[in-house]
């Protein structure tokens, strides 16, 4: 390739990516600056609409946590506080649960050849839409007395990252080589405590990258908190998309802040953890 | 066909010079061998070659033409990679079709050449075979039929023999020679073993650390080699080298080994003539195995104790140490030796001097 | 392995192969739990209660739904719904216009992104941040950028220099789009990452070899690049097909699936007669219907994927 090309070349990609970045940052850098809006910017006419705050507030943070705000007359029945703590408890005990049965479970089927039914099985998991199963759900969590309870919320989301957590430690597993924990096995160790003591330390990066993973999964579900939480342990999304109040109805700046909120841990989470994701995400296929 | 001038190359990775001013000129049809240890710089001078890597200075010419800064696509030349970069996903055929159909060959031409080739290359049989089912040494012959049948000037192996068992190793030698007599190419040949250079290669350029030590015939470099380097890395068991001193004595030269004796050489040797003319005195004196003579106790030449005695069939290797050095001699198994015994030993072939500090060959 | 040897209290030692599969049997005890219970007894419910009349309204627990059973009638309804069979094409249609879009976006990035050049990390970072953001949200972010009122307008009138004045989510036809675009927008980046792993996945010799061959960018990509990548493709069009079909949260959160029915798809629509309609034995029929459909689909997907592997593996034991 001559220079010329080469210098073309190289300008149309950075044109493109910088074009895609652009497309890509769009709707987050809107909703960032709806959250620094007060009320009177919330809606305006086209020719009036502003990219950046003419004053910008942080009113509507307070209005979400506080409840009151001085710009809009009404008070909310419920603030964000308990939804936030609330998705951080639920979406840490579901993901402990995840990532502890699948991680076991990858290990027996990777290193042991047992229930070689089990990958094809979990994997069946996703295939539901969450909405058809969600009937048969809703009736045994509430005749276990599940509903609106951290680990009725817990355990169904444990369930239904389990695959994930599941294909991505077998993945990983099946990278490990078998020496070294052979070679521990005849220094005497039990298998458990190879797995334990030789193999675990060995996958740590991959097994962050998985609680990572299964962690944004749990916080960013939306359909089965609302259908099985009603006020003790309403999640983000839930508590975000509810945000109308009689009087003024939409509350855009209050949402997008929350949206805020509830967005960005994921974000930065999946940044720091994105190299080893990739390798689990292609089930291995192939040869790195 | 096309002789190969490289020019001054050289190729630096950072702080790390990989290839220092090499001057090479390699004659059409020739087949010269770049052997080396790991990291001497042959594969990447041979990338260069082939443009895959560009030089940070220096130039290639093929013939007259500069192709310093041609990119690789254009250059024809021949590339078989060590791991052979075989499309595993392809059929024979489609392998040995695929240059020809990148170039935009019509396909009744490609059908006779690929049969001519898979003819050659005695895969005929496999022809329609998909390339994962091939063995080692099929995958080789695909390799390099896959790169021939662009009819290239020049052909570049990067140490092909090195996947196949020790027995096909031979066999191959002589397939390869006997292609390149056919195929009528100029055949650039990266090896770090130096059995296949000296058998295959009309000329061998040894290189150490990015630099060029010698550049000869197989025959040149073993027996003739111009630095301590060469001479270490040519023959197996290598030659031995020990640290001695010249010294004259009542007009007679020889040389000092320190406690375990002294080698005098006789009047009509021309080691007594070197010695006699060389400015140091501090020097290595390098004979092969092959040529150690070694006599019972009590006689003149080096005192030295039997170690070790390796019988490998035909012949036995003999590990000699003495006070401050070692030798191994090769000979018949009748030499009578046990481990323990003190014997002589003494050079009865080539000597070589080596500059104590430089390596470099005394004459 | 299966000798053993006898302790000197007598008892027999397990073999370390034997003790190996003792673990591996406990170990994957929880996961065989956790499914039995979510597919045993939710199937089972499924299906008995989709084979009656039961619903919340009854006033009495599940169980007892055999006081109305009516076999397949739920089914044969299902039959002739035509707002079911509107759900599923309107579904359908997403699917088939989003993932093929996702797919060459996608592609087309990654082979932006195989060489190396300066900030590479960092365009690769903000690249894949759209997929990180929760759903429901995302839902939300083109919720407020799609009112008459909103940026996509203002944007549009900037670029094409007319007042655009369009109604996004109350339009039938551009809900539709409205919502193809947020889906595409939130899960390229997805199939840009898979892709990448394929094509950085391709070997590189056999790239320098075809150069050295004379083949130039695209006959490379055609017969080396490409072929290597199937599994991959395979993978990533799976995975967005199935997901793509289960879509709720973007959708529920920027149209609830109207105006009207238009933009309902098949998880509104059982969301609805969930809550709405209250007839739980027909949506458990729906449910039932639409499990085995997927399960075909991603059974498909599973077993392109097995086969692939399997030849894998037998090339590995070639080689």
């Amino acid at each position: 390739m001559t220079a010329t090309n080469r210098l073309w070349f190289e300008a149309m990609r950075y044109t493109l990516i910088v074009a895609a970045l652009i497309i890509f940052l769009i709707p987050i850098a809107w909703m960032a600056t709806l959250a620094f809006k007060p009320v009177a910017e919330w809606t305006t006419a086209i020719s009036e609409i502003t990219w950046l705050p003419k004053n910008p507030t942080l009113g509507n943070f307070e209005f979400i946590f506080t409840g009151e705000t001085d710009e809009v007359v009404i008070t909310l029945p419920n603030t964000a506080t308990r939804p936030i703590f609330a998705s951080l408890v639920v979406a840490s005990l579901s993901t402990l649960l995840a990532v502890v049965v699948g991680t076991l479970g990858a290990y027996g089927v990777s290193r042991f050849g047992v229930g070689k039914n089990l990958p094809l099985s979990v994997l069946q998991l996703r295939l539901f839409p969450p909405m058809a199963v969600m009937i048969p759900v809703m009736m045994m969590w509430s005749y276990l007395a599940l509903v609106d309870t951290f680990w009725g919320l817990s355990l169904i989301y444990g369930i239904v990252t389990l695959p994930f957590s599941f294909w991505l430690m077998k993945t990983f597993f099946d990278e490990v080589p078998r020496e070294i924990e052979e070679a521990a096995l005849v220094e005497g160790c039990s298998q458990w405590r190879v797995f334990y003591r030789v193999t675990i330390p060995m996958v740590k990066a991959p097994l962050a990258t998985t609680v990572l993973f299964v962690f944004i999964l749990n916080w960013s579900d939306y359909i089965i908190a609302l259908l099985l939480t009603r006020k003790d342990w309403v999640t983000i999304p839930v508590y975000m998309n509810s945000l109308n109040t009689a009087m003024t109805g939409e509350m855009y700046g209050a949402k997008a802040a929350m949206g805020l909120i509830a967005a960005i841990p994921p974000v930065v989470l999946g940044i720091i953890i994105q190299k080893h994701l990739v390798r689990g995400l292609t089930f291995g296929a192939l040869k790195q | 066909m096309s002789s190969i001038e490289l020019t001054n190359l050289t190729k630096r990775f950072g702080d790390l010079v990989a290839v220092k001013d090499l001057d090479l000129s390699i004659k059409d049809r020739e087949f010269v061998a770049l052997l080396g240890p790991s990291g001497c710089g042959k594969t990447t001078t041979m990338n260069m070659i082939a443009g895959i890597e560009a030089p940070s200075g220096g130039s290639v010419c093929f013939d007259t033409r500069d192709i310093t800064h041609t990119s690789m696509g254009k250059r024809g030349v021949g590339f078989v990679f060590q791991n052979y970069a075989i499309f595993i996903h392809m059929s024979v055929y489609k392998n040995l079709a695929f240059g020809l159909e990148v170039a935009g060959t019509p396909r009744a031409e490609i059908d006779r050449q690929v049969a001519d080739m898979a003819k050659l290359m005695r895969l005929t049989r496999q022809i329609n075979w998909p390339a994962e089912r091939l063995s080692v040494n099929e995958l080789q012959r695909l390799a390099i039929g896959r790169s021939a049948i662009i009819k290239p000037n020049i052909f570049l192996l990067d140490e092909p023999l090195s996947n196949l068992d020790a027995a096909f190793r031979a066999e191959m030698r002589t397939e390869l020679k006997h292609l390149q007599h056919e195929l009528q190419q100029t055949m650039v040949y990266v090896t770090h073993d130096q059995l296949e250079a000296m058998s295959m290669a009309d000329r061998i350029a040894v290189m150490d650390l990015g630099v060029l030590q010698q550049y000869g015939s197989p025959l040149d470099v073993y027996n003739r080699p111009t630095n301590r380097f060469v001479a270490n890395f040519i023959g197996a068991p290598s030659m031995n080298l020990l640290d001695c001193r010249i010294v004259g004595e009542n007009g007679a030269t020889k040389l000092d080994f320190g406690e375990a004796g002294s080698l005098t050489p006789g009047n009509d040797d021309p080691l007594t003539q070197i010695c006699q003319r060389a400015q140091q005195d501090r020097v290595v004196f390098g004979f092969r195995p092959e040529d150690v003579k070694l006599e019972p106790d009590g006689g003149g030449g080096l005192s030295m104790k039997v170690t070790f005695v390796e019988r490998i069939g035909p012949r036995s290797i003999i590990h000699l140490e003495g006070p401050g050095h070692e030798v191994k001699a090769v000979g018949d198994n009748q030499i009578p030796a046990r481990i323990g015994d003190i014997m002589r030993v003494g050079s009865g072939g080539l000597s070589h001097l080596f500059d104590a500090d430089t390596g470099r060959r005394v004459e | 392995m299966t000798t053993s040897t006898t302790t000197v209290t007598g008892a027999p030692e397990l073999s370390l192969a034997q003790q190996g599969v003792k673990l591996g049997r406990w170990m994957t005890l929880p996961t065989q739990l956790l499914l039995v219970f979510i597919f045993a007894f939710p199937g089972a419910m499924i299906i008995y209660v989709s084979m009656s009349w039961w619903g919340p309204l009854d006033g009495v627990p599940w169980y007892y739904a055999y006081e109305s059973l009516n076999w397949f009638d739920n089914y044969a309804e299902l039959l002739e719904d035509e707002r079911f069979w509107g759900s599923m094409w309107r579904t359908f249609i997403i699917m088939i216009v989003v993932v093929p879009v996702e797919f060459f976006l996608g592609l087309g990035l990654a082979i932006l992104f195989v060489d190396n050049f300066a900030l590479k990390r960092v365009f690769y970072s903000v690249l894949l941040m759209p997929m990180m953001v929760v759903p429901a949200v995302a839902g939300y972010m083109f919720y407020i950028l799609f009112q008459s009122n909103g940026p996509i307008n203002q944007l549009l009138s900037l670029i094409t220099g007319y007042e655009i004045d369009l109604v996004w989510l109350s339009d039938p036809d551009n809900a539709f789009i409205a919502i193809m675009v947020a889906d595409i927008w939130q899960w390229t980046p997805l199939m840009f990452l898979i892709l990448l792993a394929g094509l950085l996945g391709v070997p590189e010799d056999q790239l320098k070899a075809a150069t050295l061959l004379g083949a130039n960018w695209a006959q490379k990509f055609w017969r080396i690049a490409l072929p290597k990548m199937r599994i991959v493709m395979v993978i990533a069009l799976v995975i967005r097909a199935v997901e793509a079909f289960k879509l709720f949260d973007v959708m529920y959160v920027m149209t609830k699936g109207g105006p009207g029915v238009a933009t309902e798809t098949i998880s509104v629509y059982i969301y609805k007669v969930t809550f709405l309609e209250l007839e739980w034995s027909y949506v458990s029929a729906i449910g039932f219907a639409v499990l085995m459909f997927l399960t075909a689909l991603g059974g498909i997907g599973i077993a392109i994927l097995a086969n692939a592997q399997k030849k894998k593996r037998l090339a590995d034991v070639v080689d």
